[in-house]
């Protein structure tokens, strides 16, 4: 559909009044609000892989999310007015672990995973074991993000681990870890389902978890 | 249209009180008025007679009157346009500008052995192929890539040499003389369209000119090029150990030499050119690399600048390292940066290795990372409203709030830093998976790439190949008949 076209190409040229124009054009021609998401999300998927073949850097990415978001803050009218379930690629809960107050990295992985089409819940910095818990109990997401940027709060992401595995909920999620220190081998030692060193090979990461989980 | 070069958008560094300014120019005058040059050329000499200069026709000793120096130096443009056989890469030398480019090496460097070689033709043709390639090598130096390749008879390397990087690229070519092939160099450049730098009037020092240099610059007049006035000063055997002397004398050596040309032919285009190094005290020769050469560039550019006359200058493009390592990058950013940074109109910087010895496009890739560095640094930091961007950090407020997604960061982020195409910048565990590579693998990589893509912008005319195949036969008759050429 040509609405469909003209949305996507709006979103490649990070032209964020064309993206509410289109998004509007879709409300008023009554379309289906998910299918308005893939398409915003299929956007989002071609504009990822520019950044994985290096033609684009990190802010071309994050400013395609934003003005990803300014069309779906117009949808979110109607997606309330119409109480419309949103198919999100996962969810996912994200926290630096319980020790440890550095965030940037867990930041960017977030955002990106927000604009990537996760619905991210963000329990902040210096998490205990038990927040993790509750939060999965309560949420039940599809993935645990957990950051440590120190060598002595590391060890604090195999505790929290542990601490999953005694609550009866470690197979019911897929555990990624990241951080400065972190290495692939440290994760598999900690019980980790896996490990990435970039934010942007985080979110691939996530994808992968889900893809294959659906 | 012409090449940009960078910018230098805040005062330039400088490292001499206004009062020693003074006092090297003085010492110069006083140098030129009593101890005086020799100049072994007698039109020249005659010349300087004519206008005021006491000259003794025996010992061929010119001492030159203050005024008269005064007079010629304020004939030299200050700023002025070289044209090329492609008018986008003509450059405009002179103000805030500063240009980067090709240095020289008698042979090629082998990467893993670090041996050195005389290139073959295709070598030759890939260095230049590279440097034409390169956004910020904007002109070429004389013997550049090298000073010939294999396979040419050796009064016919320089010739054959300009003539591949006239093929090859339409930057501007560097000049040089050996065997009295001026003629013919200066021939093949009006045929191809484009002008050529040369540093024609090369001081023996300390305070000689050959009669050979002075033909040069006669030459380099009469076809309308603009004159180079270059002399190497080696701090400790061709002039004073100190700093202050060898520049005082170094100085008077051009300013010899800017007297020449402006009688020769007023208000000429002149460039200073220079090759100015320490003495080794080990094995005696010139001691790349050293500090002090970086100091002496900075105070000569400081000079220079003040008397309105475009410089270029050479530490960086050559350091006492044989391979492309820490001391090679230690001893070429430091020197580079300092150029740019106190007023250089020119860097020769990209290839060269050590000394005038050995050149490599893979340097030559490396530096051009360091150019566009350094270009980044020179021009500054803009201030304004939209650089400010207080609204912006009003509106994202604190955490949670970030920049990453924001247009400004969009617009501006590529403005504000410089991305180096060859430098390591991954993470550690990135960089364990990609193979451990480093920025010499990349240039490698990188070398390949323009080998395989580029073309140069503007191809010689049947015509223009004609005419310059005619003009190195004639020159290789004139070579026979000189008994220099079987």
């Amino acid at each position: 559909m040509e609405i469909y076209n003209d949305l996507k190409n709006a979103l490649l040229s990070y032209n964020k009044k064309e993206v509410q124009e289109c998004v509007e054009k879709t409300i008023s021609m009554n379309l289906d609000a998910n299918k308005t998401i893939e398409v915003l999300s299929e956007g989002m998927a071609l504009i990822g892989d520019k950044f994985a073949r290096n033609e684009i850097f990190l802010p071309a990415m994050m400013l395609a999310a934003n003005v990803m978001n300014a069309g779906m803050s117009i949808l979110k009218i109607k997606i309330e007015q119409e109480r419309i379930q949103i198919n999100y690629r996962g969810k996912v809960i994200i926290g630096t672990v319980f020790g440890d107050i550095h965030d940037i990295g867990k930041n960017l992985v977030k955002i990106l995973l927000d604009s990537q089409g996760f619905q991210v819940i963000d329990l902040g910095v210096n998490v205990k074991s038990d927040v993790f818990i509750k939060s999965i109990k309560d949420n039940k997401p599809d993935i645990l993000a957990l950051s440590a940027l120190l060598t002595t709060t590391a060890p604090e992401m195999g505790k929290t681990i542990q601490a999953i595995k005694e609550a009866n909920l470690r197979d019911s999620i897929k555990i990624m870890i990241g951080g400065a220190a972190i290495t692939e081998k440290f994760a598999i030692s900690i019980g980790a389902d896996g490990y990435e060193p970039t934010a942007p090979l985080a979110v691939k990461l996530a994808n992968e978890f889900v893809n294959k989980h659906n | 249209m012409a090449r940009k070069g960078f910018k230098r958008n805040f005062p330039p560094l400088e490292i001499l009180r206004k009062e020693d300014v003074e006092q090297i120019k003085m010492a110069s005058l006083d140098i030129l008025k009593e101890t005086g040059m020799t100049i072994e050329h007698k039109t020249a000499l005659e010349l300087l007679q004519k206008n005021g200069c006491l000259v003794d026709f025996d010992t061929m000793r010119v001492r030159f009157p203050e005024g008269l120096v005064k007079e010629c130096l304020s004939r030299c443009p200050s700023s002025y346009r070289v044209k090329t056989r492609d008018e986008k890469d003509d450059l405009i030398f002179g103000g805030n500008t500063v240009y980067f480019h090709a240095a020289p090496g008698m042979g090629i460097v082998d990467l893993d052995s670090w041996s050195y070689r005389e290139p073959t033709e295709r070598e030759f043709i890939e260095s230049v192929t590279v440097l034409d390639a390169l956004e910020y090598n904007d002109y070429y130096s004389v013997y550049t890539p090298y000073f010939g390749y294999s396979g040419v008879p050796e009064v016919m390397k320089m010739t054959m040499g300009l003539v591949q990087l006239i093929k090859h690229s339409t930057k501007l070519p560097g000049a040089g003389f050996a065997n009295y092939n001026w003629d013919f160099n200066f021939r093949i450049a009006k045929a191809a369209g484009t002008e050529v730098m040369c540093p024609a009037l090369m001081v023996s020092s300390p305070l000689a000119l050959s009669e050979f240099a002075v033909e040069a610059a006669y030459k380099t007049l009469e076809y309308g090029f603009p004159c180079g006035v270059d002399t190497g000063s080696v701090f400790g055997s061709t002039s004073p150990a100190t700093l202050a002397g060898s520049l005082a004398e170094f100085n008077a050596e051009l300013l010899g030499c800017i007297v020449l040309i402006q009688l020769i032919k007023p208000y000429s285009r002149v460039f200073v050119y220079g090759f100015p190094h320490s003495q080794n005290m080990r094995n005696g020769a010139p001691n790349f690399g050293n500090i002090s050469n970086v100091m002496f560039n900075a105070a000569n550019n400081q000079i220079w600048r003040d008397y309105g006359v475009p410089v270029r200058n050479t530490a960086s493009c050559y350091t006492s390292s044989k391979k492309i390592d820490f001391q090679n990058g230690m001893e070429r950013s430091m020197a580079a940066t300092i150029s740019a940074l106190s007023g250089a109109s020119a860097i020769n910087l990209h290839g060269g290795i050590y000394g005038e010895l050995t050149h490599h496009p893979v340097q030559a890739i490396l530096d051009n990372d360091m150019a566009g560095m350094i270009g980044r640094f020179i021009q500054g930091i803009d201030v304004n409203d939209e650089t400010l961007a207080l609204d912006l950090i009003h509106m994202v407020g604190p955490v949670p709030g970030h920049f990453l997604d924001k247009e400004h960061t969009f617009n501006w982020w590529q403005h504000e830093q410089h991305i180096e195409e060859c430098a390591d910048t991954m993470t550690y565990p990135e960089w364990e998976r990609e193979g451990k590579m480093d920025c010499i693998d990349y240039a490698k990589e990188k070398m390949k790439k323009i080998l395989s893509n580029h073309e140069v912008s503007k191809k010689l005319s049947v015509e223009q190949e004609e005419e310059i195949n005619e003009i190195i036969r004639e020159e290789e008759e004139f070579y026979k008949k000189r008994g220099e050429l079987n």
